[in-house]
């Protein structure tokens, strides 16, 4: 029997919805007889308590402090939690927060810890996550021999968020102490994409270097129109201005974080494309060269002109 | 050419090119090795070849490198294992030589299916192959497009959907393979039969009037069909037929011209025609269907008074379109170098020939699409250039790897750019000079340090180099 802990985290006094995925994460492991706390910090903790009372959520956890980004303060509060409680697992969502806070907190109080995790299951009694290494090349099982706590940030956008209404017992805990060395400037907004919403897409039909033209991109903006999907590319037609770099699949373009079918067409599939991608459920490649290495992540592949697969596909919408 | 040198402290007194190559033996970098091998004497290459295939491992890189020289693959398909065959043999760049030597020596079918679909497998290696006895080896055969015309005879006799397939679409399959494969094969192999260039007339008649859809649509499609038949084709009723009737290059301006057409998306198809008459131009300008608007928006043809009209359309992509025309005059470039979406201002950023009134807007910008469109386009000013090289987003600085006039100081920033692929594709920079590609030898990224060895290599006239 033991305590899951899962911190959840505000943006100026809004509950993250990333925060009810990391809820999600822990609830999958959690055991008969262990309890499911979730802690938040924020100047009304009170106020979001009603929305972190989901279905497996026994208690929340109110600490009263600020809704400014305060890593040191959260640090301090899983410092505290950590030595009052002794949890066997603590869970945060992988966010810019976690970032801050969770690998100083694993460090300082000799947590077992992993970031960035895809998945979470028991072996036995004993925890293992799952991790992508070496820039998504590989998928790496993590475990933590001799770590009464384990503390884990999840990728955000692969649980699911926890719903379902609950009745967790909402207990205050005091501020801990601590040496705020950062101080708030405030939140700015990231640049505005034009509607162009990469990250929250379902359905993105991604186009690269094959379509070869800038005069031949405007037929798969009108084809992912007709199929309603959001048109995304590979680097090199976003470098060329042919498409805005809000399109840009990939590690120095965006995440298709909430993608569930992604298809790649003329997309030779480079490792810097496959960051932003290689996680889809479903990929489907259309590629000429069927040494691409776009088919090796595929779960469907087409070895064929990405121009006549469109008009193809154009024939059924 | 370089010449070897296996002193490696009399660099001093050497020309910079042995230097590199000393430099490059002394470090034993297999990924630097790979770049400068092709440019250095064969004797010298031996020794490379030391650093380059030393393990067991580092030759399971180079087989499965499509950036290998193609002589170094040739060397390492003498007596190459079954693991190494079978890279070698996905190797695009692989060259004839070492295929033949692989087919001789190998018999894994995966290898050997390989080698059939090979980019770079030649005539003798294919008739070789096409009487091997994995069908997935004839498969690949029949789908290489420099397999010979009597190989692809022979095989389009054999009773498989796939090779039956693979030879519909053959460059080499003749009008007789085509007629003998159409008793054969399934309805796909016959829609594809009738769009092959070589398809006998009496089957693309039949086709004209054929019933299943797929078959006149692929027949739209033949860029051989008579004018005749194209026009039937013009006014079937379904409109992907029509559609890929447009799309047929065969097709002359007028008939287009003449068609008054309900489907939306065949005149999208229009609006994409190359030639065009004004008055389709015109009509089609004012189409109610916002992408027809997009399209013509970009054609070649629009006067100067239907650019205007377009440059005030209230959808910021149909004056995208007016941005990227060819034709747009140069008082339009600087009204929409003033446009309220960055994605219409982007469109004029990226113009060599946008006036310097245009640059001048658009210099105030934030945007990343507009400052990467400026980080190309060599007449942007020096010191701009020199910002967006320092600009915190990495798509945006890597604009100034395609600027042809971009500032040394500009290039040596994303020399040391904090992103590898920036780096990477700034080697390849004319204007970067050899002591800053230099720096890059030891760049903690393989692909950087391949590039930098290779430029310095080619240009055989290097700078002093570290020890």
């Amino acid at each position: 029997m033991s305590e899951i802990i899962v911190i959840a985290i505000q943006r100026d006094g809004e509950l993250r919805s990333s925060s009810l995925e990391a809820i999600t994460a822990a609830r999958g492991v959690k055991q008969a007889g262990d309890t499911l706390s979730v802690a938040i910090v924020a100047a009304n903790p009170q106020g979001l308590a009603g929305a972190l009372s989901v279905e497996g959520v026994d208690e929340v956890i109110a600490v009263k402090a600020t809704d400014e980004f305060q890593p040191d303060l959260i640090e301090a509060v899983v410092g505290a939690l950590v030595a009052e409680r002794k949890p066997s697992l603590i869970v945060t969502a992988h966010t810019v927060d976690a970032w801050s806070f969770a690998p100083a907190a694993a460090i300082k109080n000799g947590l077992g810890f992993a970031t960035d995790v895809m998945a979470l299951r028991r072996e036995g009694a004993d925890l293992v996550a799952t991790r992508a290494g070496y820039a998504e090349k590989v998928l790496m099982d993590i475990d933590f021999p001799g770590k009464d706590t384990v503390l884990l940030t999840t990728r955000t956008n692969v649980f699911e968020p926890a719903s379902g209404q609950g009745s967790a017992k909402v207990t205050e805990m005091a501020a801990p102490a601590a040496d705020i060395a950062t101080k708030h400037e405030g939140w700015k907004q990231p640049a505005d994409a034009g509607g162009i919403d990469i990250p929250g897409s379902e359905f993105i039909l991604s186009i690269g270097r094959g379509v070869a033209d800038e005069a031949n991109v405007e037929q798969f903006l009108e084809l992912a129109d007709k199929v309603g999907a959001t048109l995304g590319c590979s680097r090199p037609i976003a470098d060329n201005g042919w498409l805005p770099k809000a399109r840009q699949v990939g590690q120095s373009g965006q995440l298709a974080a909430s993608c569930r079918l992604y298809v790649a067409m003329g997309v030779s599939g480079s490792v810097q494309h496959q960051w932003g991608m290689k996680h889809v459920e479903n990929i489907v490649a259309v590629n000429t060269d069927p040494e691409a290495s776009i088919f090796s992540i595929a779960r469907y592949g087409i070895v064929g002109d990405m121009f006549e697969i469109a008009s193809e596909l154009e024939n059924h919408f | 050419m370089m010449t070897a040198v296996s002193d490696n402290r009399s660099l001093d007194g050497m020309c910079n090119g042995v230097a590199l190559t000393a430099r490059v033996l002394a470090v034993g970098d297999l990924y630097a090795a790979l770049g400068i091998y092709s440019h250095v004497e064969p004797a010298v290459r031996s020794e490379l070849e030391t650093v380059i295939l030393g393990t067991r491992r580092q030759r399971l890189i180079v087989a499965a490198a499509p950036y290998a020289p193609r002589n170094l693959l040739d060397a390492l398909s003498l007596g190459a294992d079954d693991g190494l065959a079978l890279r070698l043999a996905k190797n695009t760049s692989t060259p004839a030589s070492a295929l033949r030597r692989l087919m001789a020596q190998c018999s894994d079918p995966r290898a050997r299916r390989y080698l059939a679909s090979h980019p770079n497998a030649d005539a003798a290696i294919l008739v070789d192959l096409s009487r091997d006895d994995a069908i997935e080896v004839q498969q690949a055969v029949a789908g290489n497009p420099a397999t010979p015309g009597d190989v692809v005879a022979r095989l389009a006799g054999i009773d498989d959907a796939l090779i039956q397939r693979a030879i519909a679409a053959s460059p080499a399959a003749d009008a007789a393979t085509l007629a003998k494969l159409w008793d054969l094969g399934d309805d796909w192999v016959k829609a594809d039969i009738v769009a092959h260039p070589n398809c006998p007339a009496t089957l693309l008649a039949i086709a004209t009037s054929a019933p299943d859809v797929r078959l006149r649509r692929k027949l739209a499609a033949n860029p051989m069909i008579d004018q005749s038949a194209l026009e039937r084709l013009l006014t079937d009723p379904d409109d992907s037929v029509r559609a890929a009737a447009v799309r047929n290059p065969a097709i002359l301006g007028e008939e287009v011209d003449a068609m008054n057409e309900a489907s939306a998306r065949v005149r999208r198809l229009v609006a994409r025609r190359p030639k065009l008459s004004a008055d389709v131009i015109e009509r089609l300008a004012r189409d109610p269907d916002s992408w027809v608007r997009r399209w013509i928006a970009r054609h070649p043809d629009m006067s100067a008074e239907l650019l205007a009209e377009l440059a005030s359309s209230e959808e910021a992509e149909v004056r995208r379109g007016v941005a990227r025309n060819s034709s747009c005059p140069a008082h339009l470039l600087v009204r929409l170098a003033a446009d309220p979406a960055p994605w219409v201002q982007a469109g004029v950023a990226l113009r060599e020939d946008a006036p310097a009134e245009a640059i001048s807007i658009l210099l105030n910008t934030s945007d990343r699409d507009v400052l990467g469109a400026l980080g190309r386009n060599r007449n942007t000013p020096a010191q701009r250039l020199v910002a967006i090289a320092r600009h915190d987003d990495a798509d945006v600085r890597r604009a100034i790897v395609f600027n042809p006039a971009a500032p040394r100081e500009a290039l040596v920033l994303l020399a040391a750019d904090p992103y590898p692929l920036n780096r990477a594709m700034i080697v390849g920079h004319a204007r970067l000079d050899d002591a800053a590609v230099a720096d890059l030898l030891d760049d903690p990224e393989p692909q950087v340090r391949f590039s930098a060895a290779r430029r310095l290599a080619r240009h055989g006239n290097q700078p002093a180099l570290k020890p």
